[in-house]
């Protein structure tokens, strides 16, 4: 009787070694895709001035926040969640920026709200802050993956830098955005004016500041998040198997030591290894 | 003491000589449900897997009563005889029949559901299997007790009629009508006094006729909607409903079957 309930732990553990073994050889690469919404509420939107006289934007959106809690907790030991960014932006149709840098980053309290311009002095502090606290940067045609068992903050969020050419006017800025009555004036002066408290410019360059960003991110789809899940699997997974099976196979060998009568199978096979041999 | 060890003896003996001849339909079926769960356990299918789960544990009964039908041939035929002749009591008889058609396969249906889910991820068990589902839903562990509850429940019953009438006929039908026929039954009689009052809920109450029986379809049904059980509520009466089939099954071995 010791065979047949050795049989029924072995014949699972024996089928889930098999099915192991289909997805070391067939591991679909994505099993699950959450697209999400491109551009998000924009928390922090900052226009400078660069020593070297070039406009600089700084952003910081909660795009990705929400998304990472609600998978955060459903990762197992076969199955990881990742937070997947594609950097789509078509750089060529954007000829008025220099460089356009996209990363995700990571906070252990909320960012404080400011849509503004500053000062460059405070404006690299929040660069270097950017820089120090990110998860990944992500070139543009490229894509990163962040496993969530990775991100530990408390807050994540995609942060934008947009290095823009010197002498661009504020029409040149946005793909979409025009305003006639500031259409010709520099972004440079634009950002000192706002920085003066010239309201009427203020005004202006908040909304230029906010669709260079959905231009970023929304034309061609620009930056593409997702989460996705892939199946791996793990070495603990493989050492359970191992200890069952190992397990299961001395009891097989136990019992048919001592009944090797019951074993109507294993005797055949023996019988005919033994007879190839001869 | 000594009565009941060689009584346990008697049966593990004959229950092994019976698995000799059955052990391969059920190791089909281990592998099946193996096989179904170790994958959808990898690929996090589980709430695919489960409605069809369903579907499949009320095909299980009507497979583990014909396991059992042999017992009601050999009865009948009078094949019981050289058996008995062997110094093997009629209950010894019957509880060796009961292992081996009832107990023994829902074991292996239990193992194959939890142990693939225990060795590729021990949490699952525990964790609902429809995470984002508004309805009562069991967990990977309380669904394969469920399913294999339902099977020693109705294939109990099956095998009760079986015995107590002397034929298969009458244990493929309980076990058919528990099955399939009963949650068929009562949703077509609910809906059509529902179409005929126009109040669909006042007869939702019907519904418990199938508690003591099937606590798949209770979950199916009780988990939303006006009437709403708990796991425990679900999981009692067929536990209670079993335990007095069995008792009935070897009352009527030990005092009543003739052969």
């Amino acid at each position: 009787m010791l065979k047949y309930f050795i049989l029924l732990f072995f014949i699972p553990v024996v089928v889930v070694g098999l099915s192991m073994t289909v997805i070391f050889y067939y591991n679909p690469a994505i099993t699950q895709s959450t697209m999400y919404g491109t551009s998000g509420p924009i928390i922090y939107s900052a226009s400078t001035i660069a020593p070297n006289g070039r406009p600089v934007f700084i952003y910081v959106v909660d795009n990705v926040n929400n998304l990472i809690n609600n998978y955060k907790g459903l990762g197992s030991e076969t199955y990881s969640y990742y937070l997947r960014v594609e950097n789509r932006v078509p750089i060529s149709l954007f000829t008025q920026f220099d460089k356009i840098e996209l990363l995700v980053i990571g906070s252990n309290t909320p960012i404080p709200s400011y849509h503004g311009s500053i000062d460059w002095n405070v404006a690299s502090k929040v660069i270097s802050f950017i820089k120090n606290n990110k998860y990944a940067e992500i070139p543009p045609g490229s894509s990163v993956e962040i496993n969530l068992k990775n991100i530990h903050t408390a807050y994540t969020y995609t942060a934008v830098i947009v290095y823009v050419k010197k002498n661009t006017v504020l029409s040149d800025l946005s793909l979409r955005y025009r305003v006639s009555s500031y259409a010709y004036m520099p972004v440079t002066d634009a950002i000192r004016e706002e920085m003066k408290g010239n309201y009427s410019v203020a005004t202006v360059l908040s909304g230029y500041r906010r669709s260079v960003l959905y231009d970023i991110f929304e034309i061609n789809s620009g930056v593409v998040i997702s989460i996705v899940s892939r199946i791996s699997l793990s070495e603990i997974m493989i050492l359970r198997w191992i200890i069952a099976f190992t397990i299961l196979l001395v009891l097989l060998i136990y019992d048919y030591k001592r009944n090797p009568e019951n074993y109507e199978l294993i005797n055949k096979i023996l019988r005919k290894i033994k007879r190839s041999k001869r | 003491m000594k009565n009941y060890r060689e009584r346990v003896k008697k049966i593990m003996l004959q229950s092994e000589y019976l698995l000799s001849l059955k052990a391969t339909a059920i190791y089909i079926i281990a592998v099946i449900i193996g096989i179904m769960f170790s994958l959808a356990s990898i690929y996090r299918a589980i709430s695919f897997l489960a409605p069809i789960g369903f579907i499949f544990g009320s095909f299980l009964v009507l497979l583990l009563i014909i396991i059992a039908g042999p017992m009601i041939d050999e009865i009948n035929e009078g094949h019981i005889q050289l058996y008995l002749a062997t110094g093997l009591s009629r209950l010894e008889y019957v509880a060796s029949w009961y292992i081996v058609a009832v107990v023994y396969p829902v074991l292996a249906i239990f193992l194959a559901i939890v142990l693939p889910v225990l060795i590729i991820d021990p949490s699952s068990l525990f964790t609902r299997i429809s995470p984002y589902s508004q309805r009562l839903v069991p967990t990977m562990l309380t669904f394969a007790f469920a399913i294999s509850l339902q099977l020693l429940n109705n294939v109990s019953l099956g095998f009760l009629f079986g015995l107590v009438r002397k034929s298969k006929g009458a244990a493929y039908l309980v076990a058919t009508f528990l099955a399939f026929l009963l949650p068929f039954i009562l949703s077509v009689v609910i809906s059509i006094l529902g179409i005929l009052t126009g109040y669909y809920e006042g007869y939702h109450a019907i519904y418990l006729l199938m508690l003591p029986f099937d606590p798949l379809w209770s979950y199916n049904v009780f988990s939303y909607g006006p009437i709403y059980l708990s796991e425990t509520t679900i999981l009692i009466p067929p536990i209670v409903t079993t335990i007095f089939s069995l008792i009935l099954i070897l009352n009527h071995a030990k005092h009543r079957l003739e052969v």
